[in-house]
């Protein structure tokens, strides 16, 4: 900063002289010292002379005569001249010849200068005078020159103590006196010069560094009144200045005589009443006195506050800058085109996937670090800027970098400018910017309004309602669809509230929905009810989804409805028809489960009854009985029967004509006000006290044969209480009613015939057997008369076919009781070992061609069940082997165990059974085809014993082939317990 | 046979009747045989008999009725009763009636000879 050196340098220059003047101002006062200490001495030797003198005048005069400095002697009041020494003559230099003239002709030029009177004054009182550098004008060599002397008068006294005359000594001080003028001048020159000086100065004496001369520049950075600090020691004045250390620096300098220079030192001060901090420039330096001795510290300062600050403020705005530079990542460039170097800070460097700190270049490192797109485009545009010779082409473009270490792209933005030496371009300065955030955006951007695009087109042509709102319910988009849909237009619908589409009772839908966008979930398949512009009300289904922005912030929701009217329609004729159908599912499937009439009448007009909400409700049915005579039921509900039973069965009136005659549906919201209501006599209209009838429903029942059966009856109270849907479903009731009708009067035909066949079978085995009985009774009272063993023998025969037609008739008996579900078992224990022995017995009786063998391991074979059956079982087996095997001769038997199970199985060595045939066998009156030829039998046997083993809880089955013999095998289980066997019950 | 076995037997039908009372005269039985059972108790009670045989099928009501009517007097409760059907669940019908045995139609009469001596035999309970 030249001002400041040039300063800082002249304060150096005065101080320089300062201290030159100072050495030769002491050199002076050496001098003077030394000239007065000789005259003093001089002066001494005199006086002893003129004590002499006066006894050796001559002596004295000689010795004043060669004295070496002025000396006259004066006799009279007029001066007169009586003695001059050389030196006098010299100093007056008005020549040798001076004796005998009177002071005043010889100087007359001391007239004014009041010498005269001086001289006058000793003469008269006798006191001597002495003066010290007293100034005398003389004139010498016709000049008037200027003279300093100190002299004498002294008075000379005779002896008889009265003064005669004067003696003058003199010593010539002019040059003495001069050389401390001249100092003095030096020294009011040097206290001029602080207190003019333009910088602060001041001069502080002693060791407490009193405060001598202070200028005001000083007195102004110290910002203290003067009169506060003059004469005070500077750091009592000072404090302040004291705890900064300035007082041991002033002591340093105070003791060892070196000056102290500070620069730009910050000293806090009060200034003012004003803590202020205040720069200064400062020196220190010893002042000496003549002898060099240290006397005070003169104090030079300059207050550079101004210069320090505004450095500041400059190197604060210029930090300010950098950091700007650094917060909006500025990167610079500075290339000397002259040098061709390049620099770049560190920002610069990073855009470019620089991080050394090396030499860059433009070729290498700006150019080969563009991207290949950019480079030729980038490269373009600056040679044109060095090229242009105006230079007042700014450099302003985008460019990709690819990071020369990390590879990475950026988007970067440079600006700068070439500086021109005339037409040389010898400076390119710039700044780069990374502006891939934006870019990207930018590209994202472009790509979203793209999407937005297609968005809209979709949404613009969908079919479904799409809406999107704000958070507060403001609709911010409508769809065509939406306004097809709703009616309004999408500038009525846009920013007004979605509450417009809402019905009143449904607005707090909207906070449930907002609710659920808020927290970011999704309201899917949200069915419910919208209003159109012109109040219709819409079903729909909403899917309302949170709309969420680029800082994944929830700022509206996006509705998508469908109108579900139609479907919400077929949903509900859907719904309306299953839930009919499960009425009647549910009616039918009590009624069709029932054959009893009466209970199925009930159960209709009771569930009819309760369907329809009805106060009452009747079915009146027909009914023929046996001898063929018709006679009505009927069951009512909602009202007691008394209520009916005093009016008699409905006649064929105008009102019940359609139901009776099959003819139609009647519904009336008010049968009172029907046409054909009150017309017939005698009560034209309903009895007294019959049911307060006004809602009427009369639904005809139709068996399938097109009979009408009865009719199903409904009354309430109030009018309009029964619907069409009503109608259907009673009509529907109706019709499946007349069939379970049907069913439940063929059941009891049916009913009917089977109790007839069961008690036919009874009578007719009854009826059977008793002849039966005394057949054998006869034959057995023979066997006791015929003695004749012929005769015996055919008794026998006879006796045997009676017990083989008896047993026929038994299983016949059976038969019809299984199918009537009557055949009951007699539970016991018994040995089943025992039982195939007993009919193995008996069998064998009848058997000659067959011999049967039964084997068994077991030695317990008690089982529970009815050992009667079992037996016949057995027998049955037993008989069929042999029936079957006519050309074999063995059958085996045997009993054996397996886990809870005893296995009987009987085995023959016969015609066997195809395995087509053997699924059937066990089929009542079934008969293998091939057998029926030459073997006669019924069929039951083996029906009857797999009924029987099956009622035991056991199986009946059989392994065969056909030409290979059959093995039949039961099985029953061991349990000795009357678990799960049917007992008489 | 020190005494003479007395049994009484109903059956409506004749030729029944006659079957039994020959072969139970035949086993050396005095037979007393009714073809219903009006008088059942009055008849029966003047008889006192050691058996007696009552059929099903037996007018005016019946052999369970029948049966019910001497197992519920005091008289005659005593007397074992077997009873007779030519109904496959004679067995049922006579415990229905409180008889002591059964014997279905057709009969073996050596069989039926022998329940009737086990009966007599039987030790009063």
């Amino acid at each position: 900063m030249p001002p400041e050196e040039n300063k800082d340098s002249r304060a150096r220059v005065d101080t320089d002289a300062i201290q030159s003047l100072n050495e030769e101002l002491t050199a002076s006062n050496e001098e003077l010292q030394a000239s007065n200490e000789e005259l003093i001495a001089m002066q001494g030797q005199l006086e002893a002379s003129l004590e002499v003198i006066s006894d050796r005048e001559r002596q004295i005069n000689a010795m004043v005569e060669s004295a070496p400095f002025p000396i006259a002697v004066y006799i009279g009041r007029e001066m007169r001249i009586a003695q001059a020494n050389k030196a006098v003559i010299q100093v007056w230099g008005k020549g040798d010849n001076v004796i005998g003239k009177t002071y005043s002709e010889l100087l007359p030029e001391l007239e004014e200068q009041n010498i005269y009177a001086q001289l006058h004054a000793v003469y008269d009182s006798g006191i001597p005078f002495h003066i010290r550098n007293q100034q005398v004008n003389i004139v010498v060599d016709g000049k008037l020159t200027e003279f300093y002397f100190n002299y004498s008068f002294t008075p000379l006294l005779n002896k008889s103590g009265s003064v005669y005359g004067i003696m003058n000594t003199a010593a010539d001080v002019t040059d003495l006196f001069l050389a401390k003028k001249q100092m003095e001048y030096s020294e009011q020159n040097f206290r001029n010069m602080i207190m003019q000086a333009p910088v602060a100065m001041c001069l502080l004496k002693g060791p407490d560094f009193i405060v001598e001369l202070v200028n005001t520049p000083m007195v102004e950075i110290w910002g203290k009144p003067l009169e506060e600090v003059e004469n005070k020691p500077v750091f009592d004045a000072l404090p302040d200045a004291r705890e900064q250390g300035l007082e041991s620096v002033m002591s340093n300098v105070y003791h060892t005589g070196k000056t102290y220079f500070a620069n730009e030192q910050p000293v806090s001060l009060i200034r003012h009443g004003k803590p202020e901090i205040v720069y200064q420039n400062f020196v220190y330096q010893a002042y000496r006195d003549t002898n060099g001795s240290i006397e005070g510290v003169l104090a030079i300062s300059v207050d550079v506050s101004e210069q320090v600050l505004s450095r500041l403020e400059l190197q604060k705005t210029y930090e300010q800058i950098q950091l700007s530079k650094e917060a909006a990542q500025l990167g610079t460039f500075d290339m000397d085109l002259l040098k061709g170097t390049m620099e770049w800070d560190n920002r610069c460097r990073t855009l470019f996937g620089i991080s050394h700190k090396d030499v860059v270049t433009y070729e290498k490192d700006f150019l080969g670090g563009l991207h290949p797109e950019d480079r030729q485009r980038a490269a373009t545009i600056i040679d044109s800027l060095f090229a242009s010779s105006t230079g007042d082409k700014d450099y302003d473009i985008e460019y990709r970098t690819i990071g020369a270490e990390d590879g990475k792209t950026r988007w970067v933005r440079a600006k700068g400018k070439v500086y021109f030496a005339g037409q040389l371009p010898i400076r390119f300065i710039g700044m780069v910017l990374d502006i891939s955030v934006q870019k990207e955006n930018e590209l994202r951007l472009a790509e979203l309004a793209e999407k937005q695009a297609r968005l809209a087109a979709i949404v613009n042509s969908s079919d479904d309602i799409i809406i999107s709102k704000t958070l507060d319910g403001i609709i911010t988009s409508w769809n065509p669809a939406a306004e097809r849909t709703f009616g309004y237009r999408e500038q009525e619908a846009v920013g007004r509230h979605i509450s417009m589409i809402i019905p009143r009772d449904r607005l707090s839908e909207e906070d449930y929905i907002i609710s659920q966008i808020r927290n970011g979930k999704k309201v899917d398949h949200f069915d419910t009810i919208r209003v159109g512009k012109n109040g219709q009300e819409l079903q729909l289904s909403l899917t309302i989804s949170p709309v969420i922005d680029d800082n994944g912030k929830i700022i509206g929701a996006s509705k998508i409805g469908r109108d579900i009217s139609a479907k919400l329609a077929a949903e509900q004729t859907a719904k309306k028809y299953t839930e009919r159908l499960e009425i009647m599912n549910m009616i039918m499937g009590t009624i069709s489960a029932e054959l009893d009439l009466n209970k199925i009448l009930q159960k209709v007009t009771d569930a009819t009854t309760n369907l329809t909400g009805a106060k009452f409700g009747a079915f009146f049915y027909n009914k023929t009985d046996e001898q063929g005579e018709s006679y009505m039921l009927f069951t009512l509900s909602g009202a007691p029967r008394e209520a009916f039973e005093k009016f008699g069965m409905p006649r064929n009136t105008a009102v019940f004509h359609p139901t009776f005659s099959g003819q139609s549906v009647l519904r009336s919201d008010d049968i009172t006000k029907d046409s054909r209501y009150g017309q017939n006599a005698p009560h034209f209209g309903m009895p007294k006290g019959h049911l307060p009838v006004v809602s009427y429903l009369a639904v005809p029942v139709v068996s399938r044969s097109g009979q009408v059966i009865g009719g199903l009856f409904f009354g309430h109270p109030q009018p309009g209480k029964f619907t069409e849907e009503h109608e259907i479903l009673v009509s529907s009731i109706a019709a499946q009613a007349a069939i379970s009708l049907d069913n439940a009067k063929l059941f009891e035909q049916v009913k009917a015939l089977n109790d007839k066949k069961d008690e036919f079978i009874g009578l007719a085995s009854h009826e059977l057997k008793t002849p039966l009985a005394s057949i054998s009774g006869y034959l057995q009272i023979l066997g006791r008369l015929l003695k004749d063993s012929q005769h015996q023998k055919f008794l026998g025969k006879a006796s045997l076919q009676v017990s083989k037609l008896t047993s026929l008739v038994n299983d016949l008996l059976d038969v019809s009781k299984i199918e009537a579900g009557q055949l009951k078992l007699t539970i016991a224990a018994f040995d089943l070992k025992e039982v195939i022995n007993e009919a193995i017995e008996l069998i064998q009786y009848g058997a000659d061609n067959h011999t049967i063998t039964f084997r068994t391991k077991l030695n317990h074979s008690i089982i529970s069940g009815d050992a009667q059956r079992i037996e016949q079982v057995v027998l049955n087996l037993l008989s069929n082997a042999i029936k079957y095997s006519p050309e074999a001769s063995l059958v085996e038997v045997e009993l054996c165990e397996a886990e809870e199970n005893l296995i009987v199985s009987v085995r023959d060595f016969g015609m066997g059974i195809a395995p087509e045939k053997a699924k059937h066998i066990f089929t009542r009156f079934y008969r293998i085809d091939e057998a029926i030829a030459n073997i006669s039998g019924l069929g039951i046997g083996l029906y009857l014993s797999h009924e029987m083993i099956s009622r035991h809880q056991g199986k009946l089955w059989v392994e065969s082939e056909a030409g290979n013999g059959s093995t039949f095998y039961f099985s029953l289980p061991r349990r000795t317990d009357k678990g799960g066997l049917a007992s008489d019950a | 046979m020190p005494a003479v076995n007395k049994i009484v037997i109903f059956d409506d039908d004749d030729d029944l009747l006659g079957i039994f009372r020959f072969l139970f005269e035949d086993s050396g039985w005095e037979v007393y045989a009714f073809e219903n059972c009006n008088d059942l108790i009055r008849k029966t009670k003047e008889i006192m008999p050691r058996l007696i045989l009552m059929d099903n099928w037996i007018p005016p009501q019946g052999g369970i009725i029948a049966t019910q009517m001497i197992k519920n007097d005091s008289i005659l409760k005593e007397i074992p009763v077997i009873f007779v059907s030519a109904n496959n669940d004679v067995k049922e019908l006579a415990i229905k009636a409180g008889a002591d045995a059964y014997t279905e139609k057709p009969f073996d009469f050596d069989v039926l000879n022998d329940l009737a001596i086990l009966l007599i035999n039987k030790p009063r309970a």
